[in-house]
């Protein structure tokens, strides 16, 4: 048996040590002892040949000492608890560290407090005659059970019933906690193990002292943990289809209300309107890149947009064809539009670019030409023949006379000479889109690309006043509102999807009770259709036997 | 004496974008010209054939005069290239033949007693709901359904 930290400290044999063992003082204030020969420590004294009967047992203040008065109140405990309460020996060990943590008054009997440990172990304390009590006496204990059945009603806001469950619950826990701080202990003593062995039959008494009143305590509640345990089997018999329809006819009753909420709601709640769900269409056909001039019934043949859940936002397929129609035309006329911006375009830049592409001083004019003719700069009609030779011939001398240097210098000039404006600012806000009027011009061509786009970002970057927020504010702006748009969208989407799940959901619900109905309908004419030899009489009266025993 | 090409077209502007969608069409078209008619009754073999001349005929149609969408010029090039049937066309413009399906059903001729086809009668006043007809398959082209 192990024993208590305290006990060594004492422990009343001091010079008794066995050879070999020495005693030190621990950091914490205990004594243990040393055995240089095995390098054994332990906390527990060792001894040797000392007879255990010698040892008195270590008996705690508070604990009363009249220990069969003790065992008048529970005559039982002394016959089964033994064996029960050896395997825990180390509950005792708590005291160690056990420290009162809340009091209550106990409303019947007022000098008494209730105490309750860290441990949650708790004894009553009488603050006038200064007496302290594990084992709560016969006239307290009733006061203290009142207390605790208030107490767990405050608690729980239910009738009394709970109250034994909540301490069989409870139990376990404190026997949980007790163990595992005994388990530091135990680790720290396992050594000693052996060696506190012959101590047994002392501490045996010493625990029944202890023991008791966690015995008294536990007792009622173990017979209560048994009969909520027996009472188990016969709820969940009781749940039967009867139950289940009660449930079920419960649940509806619940959700009524809900759903009358709902469905009124649904408009407003959801906020899913029939622009949104064309808007959504539309921008289901615009994400699978569809010619705006292809027909509804070559989309439909291909099939790409059939599986998309967008495609169903909108209820009908006339619906479908109509907001393509719509789509179509909006599409169109943009890159109409787009097209228009695009033929103003000088058509010398196309040539140019050409020229910077593929031009070179050892080509003349009329082998590039040649060289070129599918190319379509070289095919517009808007740029006449003579204009391009120019243009040839004066690009190719630039590039076989002009120094680099000079070059660059042309082409500073050339960016100095477009006046900061409009397409500036169109410039650095898209790349790509320089003034035409820088374009157009052979300057333009002269340097390879990589080192003129570096200039040119450089100018902008240097030179040019900050782009107005004219321009690219309105753009900002415009998206700022398509994303809000698409935000808005979405919402409104996911308001529609709850709505249809409710919907859903409802009529599933529907569907259950009707089947629940339905199945104790057929049970009812099993039933009836059961008639066994005993006739009808007999049947019935089986029948309402059952029905009895079901209650 | 060099070759004188003498087929060579002009496409009007605008071609490239109607271009795809009039080839898919083609293609759908030829396919349909050599598709077998295993199993098919006789009158069901033209059946994709005229519901493909509808088509192609209803998409230039939309884009000239609905949609706006194509220039005159390439409207005029393409009922000359035969893209689209400009008799039928010219039957979409009057009304009560707004959704007609092909000519055959209105030619008195092709009919006994010398009405028109069973898909042009509107669809409440006939017996059965779900016709096709014999010429062209058409479940239904008039006006007002």
């Amino acid at each position: 048996m192990l024993k208590s930290t305290h006990k060594s400290v004492s422990g009343p044999q001091q010079g008794n040590l066995p050879a070999g063992w020495t005693e030190h003082k621990a950091p914490t204030g205990h004594t243990y002892y040393y055995n240089a020969e095995t390098k054994q420590s332990t906390y527990t004294r060792p001894v040797t040949f000392t007879p255990p009967v010698a040892q008195a047992p270590i008996v705690h203040p508070s604990y009363p000492t009249d220990r069969q008065s003790q065992f008048a109140s529970t005559p039982a405990s002394t016959n089964f608890a033994r064996p029960a309460f050896e395997k825990r020996v180390p509950r005792r060990d708590h005291g160690a560290n056990d420290r009162p943590k809340t009091k209550h008054a106990i409303p019947g009997c007022l000098p008494w407090l209730l105490v309750k440990t860290k441990l949650g172990r708790r004894f009553v304390h009488n603050p006038e005659t200064g007496e302290s009590l594990w084992k709560i006496p016969e006239d307290v204990m009733k006061w203290v059970l009142e207390y605790d059945i208030q107490s767990q009603r405050r608690k729980h806001g239910q009738p009394e019933k709970t109250e034994t469950e909540h301490s069989t619950r409870i139990e376990p826990h404190q026997d949980e906690r007790v163990e595992e701080t005994n388990e530091h202990e135990s680790t720290t003593v396992e050594a000693a193990k052996v060696e506190a062995e012959p101590e047994l039959a002392s501490d045996e008494e010493y625990e029944e002292v202890e023991v008791t009143d966690d015995e008294d305590a536990e007792g009622p509640s173990k017979r209560q943990k048994l009969s909520p345990a027996a009472d188990e089997p016969d709820q969940a018999a009781e749940l039967g289809e009867d139950d289940m329809a009660y449930q079920l006819a419960e649940m509806e009753a619940l959700e009524a209300d809900f759903d009358d909420d709902n469905a009124m709601n649904d408009a407003e709640d959801s906020g899913w309107t029939d622009a949104d769900a064309i808007a959504s269409f539309h921008s289901l056909l615009d994400d699978h890149a569809i010619d705006p001039f292809t027909t509804w019934a070559s989309v439909l043949d291909a099939g790409h947009i059939l599986d998309n859940a967008r495609y169903t936002h909108l209820p009908t397929t006339r619906a479908r064809r109509d907001a393509f129609a719509t789509w179509s035309t909006a599409h169109i006329a943009r890159a109409r539009a787009a097209k228009h911006a695009h033929a103003k375009q000088d058509p010398r830049i196309p040539f140019l670019a050409l020229l910077h592409a593929h031009a070179s001083p050892k080509l003349f004019w009329p082998e590039f030409r040649r060289k070129h003719k599918r190319a379509p700069a070289l095919r517009d009609p808007a740029l006449p023949d003579r204009d391009r030779e120019r243009l040839y011939r004066e690009h190719a001398a630039r590039l076989a006379k002009t120094p680099p240097a000079a070059l660059v210098a042309d082409l500073h000039a050339l960016l100095r000479s477009v006046p900061p404006g409009e397409e500036w600012n169109a410039a650095s806000s898209v790349h790509g889109a320089l003034p035409a009027a820088l374009q157009s011009d052979v300057r333009w061509i002269s340097l390879p690309a990589a080192r003129r786009d570096a200039l040119v970002q450089e100018f902008i970057a240097t030179q040019l006043p900050a782009p107005a927020d004219a321009a690219a504010g309105g753009e900002r702006v415009a998206a700022e509102a398509r994303q809000k748009d698409q935000e808005r969208r979405e919402e409104a989407l996911r308001g529609r999807r709850e709505v249809v799940e409710e919907a859903r959901r409802r009529q599933e619900r529907d569907v259950r009770v009707e089947r629940a109905r339905m199945a104790e309908g057929e049970e009812e004419r099993r039933r009836a259709l059961a008639v066994g030899k005993g006739g009808l009489v007999a049947s019935v009266a089986m029948g309402r036997e059952e029905e009895q025993g079901e209650e | 004496m060099p070759k004188v090409k003498t087929n060579r077209i002009k496409y009007p502007d605008g071609w490239e974008l109607i271009e795809p969608t009039l080839c898919e069409l083609d293609a759908k078209m030829r396919e349909a010209e050599s598709d077998p008619n295993d199993g098919k009754r006789k009158c069901e073999a033209f059946w994709p054939i005229f519901k493909i001349a509808h088509q192609k005929s209803r998409y230039i149609f939309d884009l000239y005069y609905k949609r706006n969408e194509i220039s005159k010029e390439l409207y005029e090039f393409c009922l000359e290239q035969g893209y689209a049937d400009r008799n039928l066309i010219a039957k979409w413009k009057k009304s009560g033949y707004e959704s007609l399906c092909c000519l055959r059903c209105i030619q008195p001729r092709d009919h006994n007693f010398g009405t028109t086809c069973v898909c042009r009668v509107p669809e409440h006043l006939r017996e059965e709901k779900a016709v096709e007809c014999v010429h062209c398959g058409c479940g239904g082209c008039a006006s007002g359904d």
